[in-house]
């Protein structure tokens, strides 16, 4: 709704998140790297479009409708809660995926970025789980934001960088220590964004990612069940300490 | 105004964007939050350069500092557009208090400046912390003993009231629009800085356009002098781009009062002073 109410987010979400990725782009090529680089850093700005809606449109929505008092009509509602967060990330994805796509091509069109595609099934698998997996992580946290204050706001913010470095959105994890690469595995988007980059950059076909569908398979299992015990579980506590209408705070 | 009534507005408005910045936790969960996004954001330009000299033919250890350094003075970019792209929507839809600033004694334009002193004083400690991270953990090649301190402190006072001059405009644009990702506007515009002023690689690595606007960004003469300053270069080479980042600074600090009086002008014709989206 906000999307066609004010289209100036083309600029905002689109145009201009790209010139933080192009003076990363510049730095590898100031450094003579291969191309395929420029590649990494494109896509890994199209996931960050994802990660960035997990983080402020799907876990702080709560808490954004509780600050601004909207949440007591969400939750008298008929609806299950998942069902409400699920159409949230429905229309979080479609979104998202414009606004992705607008980076991709910004990417094709600014800096020639060349993308084999190595076999499109596995491309599509590999998208749905991880959106799967990333949005059942953003359930989880928005039922835990849901009864932080202004802390759930902080919290979004800490989850950018240290997870744009862990999870390798600018190079491959690859290149982190193992200890670093042992914690940015427990994060869907590392294993969503290498399997999407060595199928878009390196043509990797679906067996070469057949262990990140997997791992991704079970990240979005396991999320899921947290998000429905997490929910119920916040809204419970919610209404016994009476934290569902406090706003401010 | 009187200079008394001006003087106690900014203060009030640098004590309030204090508390609306770090009474949310206690003071060491806030201290680990401040040092936490800074140095994650140093990490990634240090594997950014690790990983290029790896794969990459270019392998200088002097880029490395010039990463360093650009990347962590550029915070104070970061965190003071962040802020004032956000001032904005945040008093008018999440306190909904924008209509009482505007009916109090003091003028919005006090009030934002203020609210911009006061995040620079925040990421000034954090870039502090940045740089002792950099030199004492990560062994960056920093000499303390060669920094021209004055050089240094003239450029961070002039590069300060350029990068508020810029967080105005943004206020001044936020006066007319609706919120867009949750206060990631300001984030964006601060790309502009990071892509074009010669932040993370030299500017003459950009094609000849992007040049054109590298040289009209204060920015750029900033960072030019902050890193001479860092590197222990002489006042006379220090002192060109000092004296051109000042007359840039000048020329779009008053742009930015202008700006300012239109959006606000407009704002209050258009009856926005306290909408809120709810999206």
């Amino acid at each position: 709704m906000g999307g066609a109410r004010e289209p100036s987010w083309v600029i905002w979400d689109t145009v201009l998140p790209m010139l933080t990725l192009s003076a990363y782009i510049y730095v590898y090529r100031v450094m003579n790297a291969p191309p395929e680089f420029t590649g990494f850093v494109v896509v890994g700005g199209a996931m960050i479009a994802f990660w960035l809606n997990v983080l402020w449109n799907m876990a702080a929505q709560l808490y954004w409708e509780k600050e601004t008092g909207n949440l007591e009509p969400f939750l008298i509602a008929p609806i299950s809660r998942m069902a409400m967060l699920l159409g949230m990330a429905i229309g979080g994805i479609f979104n998202t995926t414009l606004r992705a796509l607008g980076i991709l091509l910004v990417g094709v069109l600014a800096f020639h970025v060349e993308f084999l595609m190595g076999d499109p099934f596995a491309a599509v698998v590999v998208f749905a789980l991880t959106m799967a997996a990333l949005y059942s992580l953003g359930m989880v946290f928005a039922s835990v934001f849901l009864m932080y204050g202004r802390e759930a706001w902080h919290t979004s913010h800490l989850l950018q960088e240290p997870i744009y470095f862990l999870s390798g959105f600018y190079f491959p994890v690859k290149f982190l220590p193992f200890w670093l690469q042992v914690a940015a595995s427990l994060i869907p988007v590392t294993f969503g964004l290498d399997a999407v980059r060595k199928i878009l950059i390196q043509g990797a076909g679906f067996a070469d990612v057949s262990l990140h569908i997997a791992v991704l398979s079970i990240f979005t299992v396991v999320l899921l069940l947290a998000a429905k015990w997490t929910l119920r579980f916040m809204e419970d506590m919610g209404r016994r300490e009476g934290r569902l209408t406090l706003r401010w705070q | 105004m009187a200079v008394k009534d001006v003087a106690r507005s900014f203060r009030h408005s640098v004590w309030l964007g204090w508390k609306v910045d770090a009474n949310w936790t206690d003071p060491l969960l806030f201290a680990i939050y401040s040092v936490i996004r800074p140095i994650a954001g140093m990490l990634i330009v240090i594997f950014l350069f690790l990983v290029g000299s790896q794969v990459g033919e270019n392998t200088d250890p002097n880029y490395l500092s010039y990463v360093f350094v650009g990347n962590t003075f550029f915070i104070l970019v970061a965190q003071i557009m962040l802020s004032m792209g956000w001032v904005i929507h945040e008093d008018r839809e999440h306190y909904e208090v924008l209509k009482c600033i505007y009916i109090s004694p003091a003028s919005l334009y006090v009030y934002l400046l203020g609210r911009a002193f006061s995040t620079a004083l925040m990421a000034l400690i954090s870039v502090a912390i940045s740089l002792l991270f950099g030199v004492a953990v990560l062994q960056m090649p920093i000499d303390i003993f060669l920094i021209n301190y004055a050089a240094l402190g003239l450029s961070l006072i002039i590069g300060l009231v350029a990068i508020s001059s810029f967080g105005l405009i943004l206020a001044s644009v936020a006066l007319l629009t609706a919120r867009h990702g949750a206060g990631m506007v300001g984030e964006a515009v601060a790309g502009i800085f990071y892509l074009f002023c010669g932040v993370l690689f030299p500017v003459s690595a950009l094609p000849p356009w992007a040049q054109v606007v590298s040289k009209v960004l204060p920015l750029t003469y900033w960072m030019k002098a902050v890193r001479a300053s860092m590197f222990g270069v002489g006042p006379a080479e220090i002192l060109n781009d000092i004296a051109v980042l000042a007359a840039y600074t000048g020329v779009f600090y008053i742009v930015s009062l202008g700006v300012l009086r239109l959006a606000d002008y407009l704002a209050r014709d258009k009856g926005l002073i306290d909408i809120t989206t709810e999206y």
